[in-house]
C-alpha cells in the first residue's frame, strides 16, 4: 500500500531524506512522466488528530519548495503500479491544476463568533436531545432544528461577507467555509500569489481593526480549498 | 469596539511574512478547526481509490462537525453510513 500526500511536478524538489509522514514512515517521491506523487508506505489510517497533523506536515513541507496539489486525507493506492496509472490517467487535469496554483498559497481568515444559548443547543447531537414522545413532536423538533440551522448559516454568511469585501481589492480567488462550531462562524480562504503576501497581511490588519468580531489569520496553507 | 484578542506575532525582521519557517501549527482549538476543515474535507479526491476506514466502516468523509463534536455524533454519522450501505444507497469508494 502507498499512502498519498500530494501531487507535484517531477521537476520540483524531492522530499528531504529526513521527512517522515503517517506513522513515521519515510516520504518518497514517485514520478511518472512530468508528474509525481509524494508517498509513504502504508494504508490509509483512521483520521485521528495526530494522523491529520502528519498528513499536513508533509504537504506543508512540499509547499515550501513549490506549491503542490494537496490530497484529501485518506488516499492510498494498493501498489506502485496503481499510483503510476493514476498519474497517467489524470495527467492533463493535474497539470492544469498545478498551473492554476503555481506560486500561490492559501491564506485563511477565520471569523469568530459567540453563539447564543439557542444556537449552542444546535451542537447537541440528536441522540442526546430529549427524545420525542410522539410522531408530531418528532416532526416539530426536526422543523425547529432545521429553521435554527438555517438561521445560524445565514448569520455566519453575514459575518463572512464583510471579510470578503475587505479583500476585494486583491482580486484573488476566494472560497467561503461555513464552520458553525461554537467558536467559529466560518473562514474566508484566498489563493494568494507569494509576491502579494505582504499586501495581504496589511489588508488583514485593516480588516481586523474594522471588524466587529474577532478575526484570526492562518496560513500559508497548500491550496486545499482551490483544487 | 471589537473585543480584545491576542495580536498575531510580528513577522521576522527583514521579511514581511516568513513563508518558510515551517512552524508547527499551535495546539489550540482554532488551529485544529482550520487544519481539520482542510485536510479531512478539502483537497484532491481520487475516485476509485481506497477511502478512510474507521472502526471497519468505510466513510466518504467524516466531516468537520462529526470530528469536533461528541463521540455519539460520530457514531450517528457512521450509523447512517452503515444504514445507507445496507440499503444500497451509498457506495464507499474503492470497492
Amino acid at each position: 500500500m502507498l499512502y498519498i500526500y500530494c501531487i507535484r511536478r517531477t521537476a520540483d524538489p524531492e522530499p528531504a531524506p529526513s521527512l517522515h509522514g503517517i506513522g513515521g514512515a519515510p516520504v518518497e517521491r514517485l514520478a511518472e512522466g512530468p508528474l509525481a506523487l509524494w508517498t509513504s508506505a502504508g494504508a490509509a489510517p483512521a483520521p485521528t488528530v495526530e494522523r491529520v497533523r502528519e498528513h499536513n506536515r508533509v504537504v506543508a513541507a512540499a509547499l515550501r519548495s513549490a506549491t503542490p496539489l494537496p490530497l484529501r486525507f485518506g488516499t492510498a493506492f494498493p501498489d506502485e503500479a496503481a499510483a503510476r496509472a493514476a498519474l497517467r490517467e489524470h495527467r492533463a487535469t493535474w497539470t492544469a491544476g498545478l498551473q492554476r496554483v503555481a506560486e500561490r498559497v492559501e491564506m485563511s481568515v477565520l471569523v469568530r463568533w459567540d453563539r447564543g444559548p439557542e444556537e449552542q443547543a444546535l451542537g447537541v447531537a440528536p441522540s442526546e436531545a430529549a427524545p420525542p414522545t410522539s410522531g408530531r413532536e418528532y416532526l416539530e423538533q426536526r422543523r425547529q432544528r432545521r429553521n435554527s440551522e438555517a438561521a445560524l448559516q445565514e448569520r455566519a454568511r453575514n459575518l463572512l461577507a464583510p471579510v470578503a469585501r475587505a479583500f476585494a481589492e486583491m482580486d484573488a480567488e476566494a472560497v467561503h467555509h461555513l464552520l458553525l462550531t461554537p467558536e467559529a462562524a466560518g473562514s474566508v480562504a484566498h489563493l494568494v500569489h507569494r509576491s502579494a503576501l505582504s499586501r495581504y497581511r496589511q489588508m488583514f490588519e485593516q480588516a481586523r481593526r474594522a471588524s466587529a468580531v474577532p478575526l484570526l489569520l492562518s496560513g500559508p496553507w497548500a491550496p486545499y480549498s482551490f483544487v | 469596539m471589537p473585543p480584545d484578542y491576542p495580536a498575531p506575532p510580528p513577522p521576522p525582521p527583514g521579511l514581511d511574512i516568513d513563508l518558510w519557517d515551517g512552524t508547527e501549527l499551535p495546539d489550540d482549538g482554532f488551529s485544529l478547526v482550520e487544519l481539520v476543515n482542510r485536510v479531512l474535507d478539502k483537497g484532491v479526491v481520487i475516485t476509485g481509490e481506497i477511502t478512510v476506514s474507521v472502526a471497519g466502516v468505510d466513510l466518504v468523509y467524516l466531516g468537520l462537525n462529526a470530528v469536533l463534536t461528541s463521540i455519539s455524533t460520530a457514531r450517528e454519522v457512521m450509523g447512517r453510513q452503515i444504514g445507507n450501505r445496507e440499503k444500497g444507497t451509498g457506495k464507499p469508494r474503492g470497492h
